[in-house]
């Protein structure tokens, strides 16, 4: 700021104008990103929509308190994967714990690819990929889970994983390491 | 390493590089497809409605047996108080007492048609209701004599 320069302090609900709209912006940019996230993460569509709705009500709510330390997008995965838990966990309490009723399963999954120039053996081939790298993440604990989409769906940097989930880069990378042992091992294999 | 485990190796890391971006390429386009999806959203008006019949239903109920306990309760004071008053009215017809006697199937308190007053009334209630319980040792013989053995 050029010395001298003075600045005029903006009225109260100016202030709350330009935090709306920053907000706005926040959830046009980021919002497909975060349904992502959970539609994978819990493979139900319609959680994963209720899920996105908390998500940015909470947002909303501290959007004052976020100060910049991480980038919008990791405090946001943040706070999609503490409701998450939070879900999973008041779910664990209920006796239907068991029947996931709405959860997509895992052939109807797989169907979803991009046409693109492939061949139909291309395509089904592809298929049979996803479904094998579907079977496996379905077999992964919650943390590994977590940490193989943020890097192989999300294309999230480790820093930016060990800041959305809390943990040091050396449990990510660990996490990391033996999710992709189990999808190599998976994959590989002829069933 | 021989040269044919290099090139199983590199296979190997090209299937799965090439098994990861299929599995991102087919998540991103399913939460492409469900995200601009129209979402369906099902009028409340159908639960509400179910709502308040039920709740109307339960009202009506709870009135019903209100009502009817409410009735029972004013069907049957007047009976029991012809019962009490009854002996005092000498001047009362028989055939009223004979119909509450019928009503009652327990022993009647009184004989019908007797005029007593209430002491006397009293006094034959006591002697009804109270007995002298016998001694465990007691003779049934003498039980006997009174009647209470048959």
């Amino acid at each position: 700021m050029a010395a001298g320069a003075v600045t005029r302090p903006i009225s109260e609900q100016a202030a709350h104008t330009v935090a709306a709209d920053e907000f706005a912006r926040l959830v046009a940019a980021h919002r497909p990103q975060i349904f992502r996230f959970l539609l994978a993460s819990t493979r139900d569509v319609d959680l994963a929509e209720t899920l996105t709705q908390d998500c940015f009500l909470k947002a909303h709510l501290h959007w004052g308190q976020f100060r910049g330390d991480s980038t919008a997008m990791t405090w946001l995965i943040r706070i999609a994967i503490n409701l998450e838990k939070d879900h999973w966990r008041s779910r664990r309490l209920r006796f239907w714990r068991s029947t996931q009723a709405n959860s997509v399963d895992l052939d109807e999954a797989s169907e979803w690819l991009p046409s693109g120039e492939r061949s139909a053996e291309q395509q089904l081939l592809a298929r049979e990929q996803v479904k094998k790298v579907w079977k496996i993440v379905e077999t992964l604990s919650g943390r590994q889970r977590t940490v193989f989409l943020l890097r192989y769906v999300e294309d999230l940097e480790l820093s930016e994983i060990a800041l959305a989930t809390g943990l040091n880069e050396g449990t990510v990378k660990a996490h990391l390491s033996r999710a992709l042992a189990k999808v190599r091992a998976g994959v590989g294999s002829r069933v | 390493m021989t040269i044919e485990s290099n090139k199983a190796i590199e296979a190997e890391e090209v299937e799965l590089r090439q098994a990861l971006g299929h599995f991102r390429q087919s998540v991103h386009a399913w939460s492409d497809a469900e995200y601009g999806r129209p979402r369906i959203v099902h009028p409340a008006t159908v639960r509400t409605v179910w709502r308040i019949a039920t709740i109307g239903a339960l009202g009506c109920i709870v009135a019903a047996g209100a009502l009817s306990v409410f009735l029972i309760e004013h069907r049957h004071q007047p009976g029991e108080a012809q019962t009490v008053i009854a002996p005092a009215t000498s001047s009362q017809p028989e055939t009223s007492l004979k119909t509450t006697a019928a009503k009652t199937p327990a022993a009647p308190l009184v004989q019908p048609g007797a005029s007593v007053s209430d002491e006397e009334l009293m006094a034959s209630i006591d002697k009804d209701v109270s007995r002298i319980a016998p001694s465990a040792m007691e003779p049934l013989a003498q039980l006997m004599d009174e009647g209470e053995i048959h």
